[in-house]
């Protein structure tokens, strides 16, 4: 599969990538968009590109984690559940402002059962070994470390956006 | 997945060469653990200092390791990096695994063993 950033839609100046950002970069904030076919390889190639780039910006380092574990889930949900490790084409945008990270996951692929996000419960783990859950992590993680989660389906597209605190 | 060996007592030592226990590797995780659990020893002793990231298809692997081993055969972490350990901490997982700051036998401390 492929991996590649496709630049703003707009010339960004140097500063945007700096690590000082200005009154109206705050304002508007530094963006990315990354395309790529669903893949649990390609995902590890998009978070390190973003790794990258966040860090280019200033973004500390324990924020950084928090984000490429949230997209990791995400875009893992993707891969497994909305195209069911079938190819298809994903979209995630990012905006850095001074204060938070803000993300969006576009694909086409299944919907959410019932239309909505996922409770994220986490699973318990107090009970005997042999009952220890092995999966339904995720999206208890994800509630756990964003804030704003919402999920919306729109011509045959999934949208789930969230914001991750600087 | 790469993953070397060493006997410390009754232990069984086990160092992760890889960066990441992630969807990626998820399964080859666990064949490898399988494998290098042939041998015997007990507790297992798994050290994650390489390890940088844990996604929750690692952290399934690292329960189905310690389902695999069974009551018996404890297994342990040692040396969590900080992302690794958050995810433990917030999935309650850190309740269930022994957690060891340093691997045993890696500083000269008795008590460590």
């Amino acid at each position: 599969m492929m991996v590649r950033s496709v630049p703003p839609s707009r010339p960004a100046p140097p500063a945007l990538l700096a690590a000082r950002l200005t009154a109206s970069d705050q304002a508007e904030g530094a963006r990315c968009v990354h395309h790529f076919g669903a893949s649990p390889q390609a995902t590890r190639s998009v978070l390190s590109d973003i790794e990258q780039a966040l860090e280019r910006c200033g973004v500390p380092a324990s924020t950084r984690e928090t984000i490429e574990l949230v997209l990791a889930e995400v875009i893992n949900n993707v891969v497994e559940h909305a195209y069911a490790e079938r190819p298809g084409p994903v979209e995630l945008r990012l905006r850095a402002t001074a204060g938070a990270i803000d993300c969006v996951i576009i694909d086409e692929g299944t919907g959410m059962p019932g239309g909505k996000l996922p409770g994220g419960t986490r699973p318990s783990v107090g009970g005997a070994l042999a009952d220890l859950p092995e999966g339904g992590f995720g999206w208890s993680l994800i509630r756990d470390l964003t804030g704003d989660l919402s999920y919306r389906r729109t011509g045959g597209k999934n949208h789930l956006s969230f914001r991750i605190p600087i | 997945m790469q993953i070397s060996s060493a006997r410390l007592g009754d232990g069984l030592i086990l160092r992760v060469e890889e960066p990441r226990i992630d969807a990626v590797v998820a399964i080859q995780f666990k064949e490898s653990m399988r494998q290098a659990t042939a041998q015997p020893g007990s507790p297992v002793i798994l050290d994650m200092e390489n390890v940088g990231f844990l996604d929750s298809s690692g952290l399934g692997a690292l329960v189905a390791v310690m389902k695999l081993l069974g009551e018996e055969r404890p297994l342990h972490l040692a040396a969590l990096r900080p992302a690794v350990a958050r995810v433990l901490r917030l999935t309650r997982m850190d309740s269930v695994f022994t957690l060891h700051d340093t691997v045993p036998g890696r500083v000269a401390n008795p008590q460590d063993v």
